[in-house]
């Protein structure tokens, strides 16, 4: 009782001292709950950039976004990313054409031969607003500069690699990729470069040049067809990082692994899983957050000094066996 | 009244500070609930006034569409007067979204449409005029262009409502995360302040009436008549301390008062037997008055007869005989006054000294006085005839019936608070009975009749216990006596009591 009493004198003492405190501290909780919402804006942003991509769902585009927004941050500016689910140029074109209308202070887009560009891109022009090509450039037109890899230092690159893995002595077939939308002239260059080092080779030979259809399954049915026909064919050269994967698969499904060496293109984590276990040799991979980085950096250039270098090159990733940890490494440090 | 009524001091304060406590606890939780679930509602609101907006938006760019058509294809003036007004409409929403200050991802869309909507109202504008300039190759350009840009803007309208809805469905899952987390927040805050107004309710409420039930229990015992009750402790700092302190207070008035009352009926039964007494007493004396006037001769006269031989016996010059009849007649003087009225121990011994002169003439050696009497003493009141009677007893019953000559001594000495007056004689004695039938007070004198002045020992013993107030015999009267050597009898005369009966 009298415990009861002395602690119920506390109470009464201190009670709304008590309820007060109580109160605070969950307010004090659910405002700092509530708070995560909306993040906060460093002020107004200096220019409000539009970027194109060819698509939304390849990765190569996502580190192409990463980078735009990584730089847009560090510049302080606004970026906004549209591009077509799948490729579809006319998609791509109509974005071109909101960029332009919404009278924004700057484009980066990627480009296609296939696809008229070019008018919108010198209505741009007239409307004051600077374009920044990327990964493929549109050398005749109005564009004030280009980010990207150079496709022909790719294709030597690939092979470089086709050299190192067969030792010399290769029967080479190519896939090229032929989706609506993809540049023919970057896969040509692609294939230009890669040819100038295998023609130097006197042991290796490429015999037959295939274009896939559409994306993974027609990847597939060529690789198959390759394997089937017995002709020899004991390298694989694949320009596009979908048909990368469909091509392995299909060696592995066949076990023709060490019998096929493969070097394709791209850095999806499928990829990056096989060149680890050895399924294919190696890719080269143009830099997607560079490009996304540099494209921002060249828009800001040309804003502030009306002036950048027509071509920026964003090099070319080697990826192998023995680097390919040190790669995801630092690809997990850039997210 | 009214002051007080903003004076809070004890109950009231208590009271009100538990009512202000619990105000207090309920109304912060309300509060509380009341401002979560107005956030959560601004939350939903913003979340839906985006969609409202743009719907509107859409509405608005639909219309314009309908009505540059129906222009064009009529040329009617109502479509005209139609599309200039949601053209100006569009118009300032389009300027309001460019200058939106925000630039998350929706804001930079919402500034793409407004650049979107002008660039369409400038295409639509300018079909318009070309339609009203009679161009058509032209108009239909820049219709179509305009089609083109509106489907850019629905385009945009689509893509950020879905976005909105994105969000919207994000939010509203947070929303409903934090709802869930909240409701709890606040059942277990209403909870613990019901539990908590409960307990200090009870604890209050238990604090405040328990002395109040205390006092009404002990009130109810005293409306009983029990009075024997210890006083109420109760240590709190309000009015029910107040109210206790003057309750023990009234209970020991009440007790003192119903003492003072008892004793106060005690005095008058006192009183009322002291009257009684008196009654008694006046009883006695008409009585002993009544003998005397039942005596044959009036004592009157006898008296002046004496008192005439007397003068007759001076004349004569027989002085013995004149004083002798002069004592007779002074004796009965003396047993003529009213013996109501107290006299001097002086004037008392006097007459007993004349009683004992008529003695010694009579029976001349048959009896010796002696007196031993302290003359301090003489001028104490006593009533009267009180000491005559016990010599004649002492003399008629203990010397006049012996065959040899007895003495008789009175002693008058102070013993104590009293006055101790002894007759002492050597004469017969008395056996135990008869002083015992002599101290019973209520034994009727039946040898009144022997006495002189009809006074016997009874009425002297009665009239000294009523003047004197001793019920007690024994505080009036101690007889001592052995059989053959004689007898004492004590008067006690409680000394400095004059107090008239």
């Amino acid at each position: 009782m009298k415990t009861l009493h002395s602690i119920f004198n506390f109470f009464k003492k201190n009670i709304i001292l008590i309820l007060i405190t109580l109160i605070a501290v969950l307010s004090i909780f659910l405002y700092k709950f509530q708070q995560i919402e909306e993040p906060v804006l460093a002020g107004k942003p200096l220019y409000h950039f539009y970027l194109v991509a060819q698509n939304s769902v390849d990765p190569f585009w996502k580190e192409v976004q990463k980078g735009a927004e990584d730089a847009a941050k560090y510049y302080n500016v606004a970026v906004e990313f549209n591009a077509p689910k799948f490729n579809n140029i006319n998609e791509e074109l109509e974005f071109l054409d909101i960029a332009v209308l919404s009278k924004v202070d700057g484009i980066i887009t990627h480009v296609s031969y296939d696809g008229d560009f070019n008018t919108l891109i010198d209505e741009a022009y007239a409307n004051n607003i600077p374009v920044v090509t990327i990964e493929n450039d549109l050398k005749d037109s109005k564009r004030k500069s280009f980010v990207g890899a150079n496709s022909f230092i790719l294709g030597e690159e690939a092979g470089k690699l086709m050299r190192q893995s067969t030792g010399g002595k290769a029967n080479i077939a190519v896939i090229m990729s032929n989706d609506v939308g993809n540049d023919t002239t970057s896969q040509n260059l692609k294939l230009n470069g890669f040819l100038s080092i295998i023609n130097s080779v006197p042991g290796m030979k490429v015999s037959k040049v295939y274009t896939s259809q559409l994306g993974a399954l027609s990847a597939e049915e060529i690789t198959q067809s390759i394997i089937n026909s017995n002709d020899g064919i004991n390298a694989l050269y694949i320009t596009d990082s979908v048909d990368t994967i469909g091509a392995s698969q299909v060696v592995v499904d066949f076990s023709k692994v060490g019998e096929i060496s493969i070097v394709g293109y791209g850095d999806t984590p499928d990829i990056l899983r096989y060149v680890d276990k050895g399924i294919i040799y190696g890719t080269v991979v143009s830099d997607p957050y560079k490009m996304g980085y540099e494209s921002i950096k060249a828009l800001i250039e040309i804003k502030k000094n009306n002036d950048v270098s027509t071509f920026i090159d964003t090099g070319v990733n080697i990826i192998t066996k023995s680097n390919v940890k040190e790669y995801e490494d630092k690809t997990k440090q850039k997210d | 009244m009214n002051k007080s009524l903003f004076q809070f001091k004890g109950i009231r304060r208590k009271i009100f500070a538990h009512l202000l406590i619990t105000t207090l606890i309920m109304g912060i939780t309300s509060i509380y609930s009341y401002y979560n679930a107005k956030i959560v509602i601004d939350r939903l609101k913003s979340i839906f006034t985006d969609y409202v907006y743009l719907n509107s938006l859409n509405n608005d760019i639909n219309s314009l569409e309908t009505e540059v058509e129906k222009y064009l294809s009529t040329k009617s003036s109502d479509s005209l007067l139609n599309y200039y007004t949601i053209s100006n409409k569009l118009n300032n929403s389009a300027e309001d979204m460019i200058s939106i200050t925000t630039y998350d991802n929706d804001s930079l869309m919402q500034k793409d449409i407004g650049n979107m909507i002008i660039s369409l109202l400038s295409e639509t504008d300018k079909a318009v005029n070309a339609k009203r300039g009679r161009i058509s190759s032209e108009y239909i350009e820049y219709f179509t262009r305009a089609n083109k840009i509106n489907d850019y803007i629905k385009l945009y309208i689509n893509n950020l409502m879905y976005n909105k809805l994105q969000e919207g469905t994000i939010k509203y899952n947070k929303i409903s995360k934090n709802m869930v987390f909240i409701s709890f927040l606040n059942i277990f805050l209403i909870v613990i302040s019901v539990v908590l107004n409960i307990v200090l309710a009870i604890i209050y409420t238990y604090r405040i009436t328990k002395p109040i039930s205390e006092l009404s229990d002990t009130a109810m015992r005293i409306s009983k008549g029990d009075f024997d009750i210890d006083p109420i402790k109760i240590k709190t700092d309000d009015e029910v301390n107040i109210l206790a302190d003057a309750f023990n207070n009234m209970v020991t008035n009440i007790k003192n008062y119903i003492d003072e009352i008892k004793m106060q009926a005690k005095v008058e039964k006192r009183l009322k037997e002291q009257e009684m007494q008196n009654l008694k007493m006046k009883n006695i004396l008409r009585e002993s008055e009544l003998k005397a006037l039942q005596s044959q001769i009036n004592p009157h006269f006898l008296f002046n007869t004496l008192n005439a031989a007397s003068q007759i016996a001076m004349m004569e010059g027989a002085e013995k005989s004149s004083e002798f009849i002069e004592k007779v007649a002074d004796l009965f003087r003396y047993n003529l006054r009213k013996l109501d009225k107290p006299v001097t121990l002086k004037e008392e011994i006097d007459n007993v000294f004349n009683y004992m002169y008529i003695l010694k003439t009579r029976f001349g050696d048959k009896v010796e006085f002696q007196a031993n009497i302290d003359e301090k003493l003489l001028d104490v009141k006593v009533p009267c005839t009180i000491v005559q009677p016990v010599v004649e007893n002492a003399f008629i019953h203990g010397i006049e019936d012996m065959d040899r000559d007895g003495h008789i001594k009175i002693e008058i000495k102070r013993v104590g608070e009293s006055i101790h007056i002894d007759v002492i004689d050597d004469g017969m004695g008395m056996t135990k009975e008869s002083i015992e039938k002599i101290l019973a007070a209520d034994d009727p004198d039946n040898d009144e009749n022997k006495h002189v002045t009809g006074i016997g020992m009874h009425n002297v013993i009665n009239r000294l216990r009523l003047y004197y107030n001793k019920p007690n015999i024994s505080d009036v009267i101690e007889i001592e006596s052995r059989i053959g050597y004689g007898t004492r009898v004590t008067l006690k005369i409680p000394d400095g009591r004059g107090s008239a009966a």
